[in-house]
């Protein structure tokens, strides 16, 4: 059964370099020692719950003898009980404090794993930061931190359950030796056996935890892709393909369940044959006298409690164990990354709300001068796809496109000259001086990115586009203008602070790729990249389109006479810039306005002409390689490839 | 919010459970022998004990107590073993009466409209329909029934005990009246803020999920520290919530802890003075004992499962909550659409989603099967208002609609879905294979009508180059598709589906020439044979329209046959058309259908 499951699963196991692993003992110490004053309280605290019953048992078995006169107590049995009613308070109060500490405890340490497992994903490429579905990824953040978590949470309990349990063994020595090696000997096999079955635990604990992340990972594909899904009227056909995944993980979790049961039933068996062996072995002491009926209360007691110990200590190492699968995947999400990194310490305070550091400024090498790119390089592992040996110089105030067809690699080059996939091959020098890490240099203030399709969040409007940016509301609306976003933003119910939907979808498509441009500009970068901004544009024509129909518009009255045949020529271009230059121009006025005599420079990919009419210079890409370069002019005449996109690109008739 | 579930709300949880558990039956029929087995050997037990104890204080033989001793463990060791027994049931129970849960309520959401939806994450989501059904799968079979049993085993002890002296009967009866009440009290004190605390979780995940899913974004524009810091405040919400919920959470210990801690103290000194009095042995204070320490195990144990049930309730309530939401049900009749191209006739229709404030009023369309109608509009002039009225989102308010001669409101309200084939701008792709995003893990859609789909589409070739062909696992979102090829997948879908009906809204951009023919072609073949509504975007399409609807402010602004707008001059169309020639991108409109399931 195991390998059918193994057969349909088809998430990649990485394959973890041995080094660096690290056991989720020392893990779990490493976890501790990020607050180890919190972690010794926190230990104390538990330490109390669970040795004080060992007092209470001491008060019964005085009881027991007081009664039978076996040892008659100085105190009086009031004594006595007033004695029991006190360790009770005390338990009560060592519980409240400890619940208290263990919840600050937990929180942090959780915390810190997950700002670590975070911290490296957003470190990444961003294009390549995962390996797998966001969905699947959270299940780790939430479920996989867990484990290990809980590994490190049963340490407190650990120290304090040795403490209950060393003090209770003493007490059952100094009584009976006999008897408590007889007794306790039984469990220690158990142990054994336990420590025997738990690899086979683990790997039930693995299929049931695959067989989760395969639920929650299908939900979420499912979910976020609901409009396909309700559009395609398919939403049996899904629930019948969820139903089978959630049968799956009905029979790995009852293996789990059935091998934890047994664990139980020897547990519990050890107790019963333990309180079996201790009257077995008391009949002939009781007659004696040597042994009273306190001690065998006692006995009884201490014999439930030890038990009860080892039975959470059994489960903890079986914790340690699933911690251990939990460990490996999150080092998988880590690319591998050594196990000390998921816990490594950093500065770390959920008691006040976090600042974000200012942006970084710009400093006088940043102004752009001049990008070279120089036999620029990425191959796409899969498919083989990619692009190779791109050359390429955007001067400040420049305007260059890339264009070519669909999977000529436009976006492939953009991504990789933004550091947004791991460098392979090539050189890119900002202002002469070569730049080693693309991903981390490529950024505001420097150069900002707006992608094919933008992604915004579950915030306000504003935080959107500031994004942690300390920016005034004026500058927003500046950004706002810029992209042609202000109309829009007066229809939006309470403006700047509209909650827009998560993932941005409250927004139109044209209204989110403005919004993700005016998060672009407000950065006031100086080298804008666009991944295709025509479609963001296109609202900016069909809003003068249409104005110039059915309003009153100035294109309109001006050409309504002109029009004659559908299928004709073009009529004479009217005297204005289009609306695609008027929008590229503005953006490049008012944002050298704003930064002085620069003019930012824009890298595009666009395969429409306006943005082809106005370029500088033109990259042409084809199958992933640099087709041609130069002015539109020289292109048109040396290229077939330019011709035939250029064709395309205008009015098809 | 109330800490007390309403009477309502307690009403249709425990209905809910009920539902689920009623086709378990057998499995819990063996729950229940399994349970109360242990039940009883729980109580007879300690008879031994007290046996044991005045035997070796009295003079009964060595070996009678020897025997005692061994019938005491082998009943010991069978009473573990039910238990085992038990817990495999219950946990396949669980299992089963979850996963029937998880699909129902992941049937009735996707049933919800995109209003909904469109509020949630799809990292929420996993919470609510998965996370939440975990969180309250321990009501679903043995806490129960362990309830009953813990209750069963209190009752019997208080028996048992009034069988030595009535006054212990008594008093104790009492103390479980008592301890009962408490606890209960003290379990519903922590409801609320576990469902914060639920809430606090699912907003931090799906928070975490949407980051996860832009790392694009968030990595060019340098908003790494942004993300991190919202994150820890997050993460500081759920701690002063979960710290909250956890002292709340521990009244059902504590108390239990006060509580014993008087009851050992009562049985002591009520034993205490019968045996002073003469009445009893140390067998049996000792027997006292031990079931006053057996009541500890029913009532710790009601009180953790207390706890659960009250962790459970907060998510039990949120469930509850998600079955509830409406799924706007509007009458249909039982009428199928004829097969083949399906013919439209709108008749002097009025429709508003407001009273006053008409979205669409006075349009007729007549649609023979076959035709393809061009619309055209801005955005807001009530292109997307159709394409809902015909998805039958809603209903019209007056005139008529009828498609393939059926009344709207009077077809199979599925069946007319499955009819139209709709083309949205943004194509959603799910995280599986391309297969699966074809066929939407349909089974009995073959690879054979698939590779027949594609190839009629002209996409052979796109699937040939395919790295595994139809096994080739697209990533969710975009799938590492270029807007081109996503648009060729969903004329795929569709055309799958093979629909009388296809509203088609055109992608504006983003497409390369090259593409763009391959489209062009697609579109040829996916309309062929069928009626077609098109809001196009590029003047190619609109060439290929019979018919032409322009809207404004819901009202038609110029209908007619395409050809003869054209020929007229002064037609908004032409002038529209001569327009747009001049205009080198020739692009119409932006106006994304996703609008229209909203």
């Amino acid at each position: 059964m195991i390998g059918r499951l193994d057969l349909i699963d088809t998430s990649k196991d990485i394959a973890l370099p041995p080094e660096g692993n690290m056991g989720t003992w020392r893990m779990a110490g490493r976890l501790a020692a990020f607050r180890p004053g919190l972690w010794l309280v926190d230990a104390a605290l538990w330490g109390l719950v669970w040795s004080l019953p060992v007092a209470s048992g001491l008060v019964i078995k005085a009881v027991f003898d007081h009664l039978t006169g076996a040892a008659p107590a100085g105190l009086g049995l009031g004594g006595l009980l007033a004695v029991l009613v006190g360790i009770g308070a005390a338990r009560i109060l060592a519980i409240l404090g400890g619940i208290l500490v263990n919840v600050d405890f937990i929180e942090l340490i959780s915390a810190l794993m997950r700002l670590n497992l975070l911290s490296y994903v957003l470190d990444q490429p961003g294009a390549k930061a995962m390996t797998e579905s966001s969905g699947k990824a959270v299940s780790r953040f939430r479920d996989d931190v867990d484990d290990l978590r809980f590994a490190t949470e049963w340490t407190v309990d650990l120290a304090g359950m040795a403490i209950g349990g060393v003090v209770s063994l003493v007490m059952l020595l100094r009584i009976e030796p006999r008897m408590t090696v007889v007794v306790f000997a039984p469990l220690i096999l158990i142990v054994f056996l336990v420590h025997v079955l738990k690899t086979r635990l683990e790997r039930y604990r693995l299929a049931s935890r695959k067989a989760t992340s395969r639920v929650t990972g299908f939900l979420g594909d499912v979910y976020g892709g609901i409009l396909a899904v309700k559009a395609a009227t398919a939403e049996e056909p899904v629930l019948g393909h969820f139903q089978m995944l959630n049968e799956t993980r009905r029979q790995a979790a009852l293996k789990d369940t059935l091998l934890t049961a047994l664990l139980n039933t020897l547990f519990g068996s050890a107790q019963s044959i333990g309180t079996g062996l201790i009257l077995l072995l008391s009949a002939s002491l009781l007659r004696a006298g040597s042994f009273t009926v306190g001690d065998l209360a006692l006995f009884i007691l201490l014999l439930t409690r030890v038990t009860d110990i080892m039975f959470a200590v059994g489960n903890m190492l079986a914790w340690h164990k699933q911690a251990g699968v939990s460990r490996d995947r999150l080092r998988a999400l880590m690319g591998g990354a050594p196990a000390a990194s998921v816990v490594a310490h950093r500065p770390l305070d959920l008691t006040r709300p976090q600042r974000v550091p200012p942006p970084p400024a710009l400093v006088e090498g940043d102004r752009l001068r001049q990008l070279q790119v120089q036999g620029l390089g990425y191959t796409h592992a899969g498919s083989g796809h990619g692009v190779r040996g791109i050359d390429l110089t955007v001067r400040a105030g420049e305007f260059v496109v890339v264009t070519g067809r669909v999977g000529s690699g436009k976006t492939t080059l953009l991504r990789a000259l933004l550091g947004l996939l791991p460098a392979q091959e090539g050189r890119l020098m900002w202002n002469g001086r070569p730049v080693a890490d693309a991903g981390a240099f490529m950024v505001p203030p420097r150069a900002a990115y707006t992608a094919q399709a933008p992604r915004l969040f579950s915030a306000t409007l504003r935080e959107n586009l500031l994004m942690g940016r300390p920016d005034s509301d004026d500058a927003v609306m500046n950004a706002i203008r810029l992209a042609v976003l202000d109309e829009d933003l007066g229809r939006l119910e309470s403006g700047l602070d509209t909650v827009v939907g998560p993932r941005g979808v409250k927004l139109s498509g044209g209204q989110l790729q403005r919004a993700a441009a005016a998060r672009m500009f407000v950065r006031r970068p100086q080298l804008l990249v666009f991944d295709d901004l025509s479609s963001a544009l296109d609202i900016e024509t069909e809003a003068r389109l249409w104005d110039g129909i059915f309003g009153s518009g100035d294109i309109g009255s001006g050409s309504g006479g002109t029009g004659s045949g559908g299928t004709g020529d073009a009529a004479p271009t009217p005297p204005k810039p289009s609306g695609d230059d008027l929008i590229i121009d503005q953006v490049a006025q008012i944002l050298a306005a704003a930064e002085g005599p620069e003019r930012p420079a824009c890298l595009v990919v666009s395969h429409r002409r306006p943005a082809l009419l106005r370029a500088d210079r033109i990259l042409l890409l084809k199958d992933g390689r640099m087709e041609d370069t130069g002015t539109l002019a020289e292109l048109l005449e040396r290229s077939a490839e330019m011709r035939r996109l250029w064709a395309g690109g205008g009015v098809e008739g | 919010m109330a800490p007390e579930p309403s009477a309502p709300e307690r009403r249709a949880a425990l209905s809910m459970l009920a539902t689920y558990l009623r086709p378990e039956g057998r499995r819990l029929a063996a729950l229940v022998v399994l349970t109360f087995g242990t039940v009883g050997l729980d109580l007879y037990v300690p008879q031994l004990l007290r046996r044991f104890i005045d035997g070796a204080q009295g003079q009964l033989p060595l070996a009678d107590l020897s025997r005692v001793a061994v019938t005491f463990l082998l009943l010991a060791l069978l009473k573990k073993t039910a238990e085992a027994a038990g817990a495999y049931v219950g946990q396949d129970l669980r299992w089963r009466a979850t996963n029937r849960m998880r699909a129902d309520l992941t049937r009735h959401t996707l049933r919800l409209g995109m209003d909904f939806h469109h509020g949630q994450t799809p990292g929420k989501m996993i919470e609510r329909v998965d996370g939440d059904v975990t969180a309250l799968s321990n009501l679903m079979s043995d806490t129960f029934l362990k309830v009953a049993s813990n209750v069963l085993v209190t009752g019997g002890v208080l028996i048992l005990l009034a069988r030595e002296d009535w006054r212990l009967g008594a008093a104790f009866a009492v103390f479980v009246l008592v301890a009962g009440l408490g606890l209960r009290r003290a379990a519903s004190i922590a409801v609320p803020a576990w469902t914060r605390v639920r809430e606090a979780s699912a907003e931090l995940f799906g928070f975490l999920e949407e980051k996860l899913a832009g790392t694009e974004d968030i990595r060019a524009l340098g908003a790494r520290d942004w993300v991190l810091a919202r994150f820890l405040d997050r993460s500081a919400d759920y701690r002063r919530l979960h710290r909250r919920a956890g002292m709340l959470g521990s009244a059902v210990w504590v108390g239990t802890i006060a509580l014993f801690t008087m009851g050992n103290a009562l049985a002591f000194g009520m034993s205490a003075w019968l045996f002073t009095a003469g009445g009893i042995t140390v067998g049996t204070v000792y027997l006292i004992f031990h079931y006053t320490e057996k009541l500890r195990e029913p009532i710790e144990q009601l009180s953790h499962q207390l706890e659960e049930i009250q962790r459970a309730g907060g998510a039990m309530k949120r469930v509850v909550e998600l079955f509830q939401l409406p799924v706007r049900q509007r009458p249909e009749g039982g009428l199928p659409l004829p097969s083949g191209a399906l013919g439209l006739q709108i008749h002097d229709l009025c429709f508003s989603y407001v009273p006053e404030r008409p979205a669409l009023a006075g349009l007729s369309v007549h649609l023979r099967p076959g035709e393809v109608l061009g619309l055209l509009g801005r955005t807001g002039s009530g292109k997307t208002t159709l394409s809902r009225l015909l998805f039958r989102l809603y209903d019209i308010d007056g005139g008529s609609m009828k498609l393939g001669g059926v009344e709207l409101r009077e077809a199979h309200l599925q069946g007319l879905r499955q009819r139209i084939g709709l083309v949205t701008q943004d194509v959603q792709v799910l995280g599986a294979s391309v297969r699966e995003n074809l066929r939407f893990f349909d089974p009995t859609i073959s690879d054979e009508r698939i590779h027949a789909a594609l190839s009629d589409l002209g996409l052979a070739d796109w699937l040939a180059a395919l790295p595994q062909g139809l096994d080739t696992e697209l990533e969710a979102g975009a799938g590492g598709l270029s807007a081109g090829e996503a648009q060729l997948l969903a004329f795929a879908r569709v055309f799958l589906r093979d629909p009388g009906l296809v509203i088609l809204d055109e992608a504006s951009a983003r497409l390369d020439p090259a593409t763009e023919q391959r489209i062009e072609r697609a579109v040829d073949q996916l309309l062929a044979g069928r009626t077609g509504i098109v809001i196009a975007h590029r003047l190619g399409t609109v060439a290929r329209c019979d018919q032409i609807l322009i809207l404004e402010d819901g009202r038609q602004l110029e209908a007619g046959e395409r050809l003869s707008l054209l020929a007229d001059s002064n037609s908004r169309f032409s002038r529209l058309m001569a327009l747009g020639h001049e205009h080198s991108s020739g692009g119409l409109s932006a106006d994304p259908l996703l609008e229209v399931l909203a």
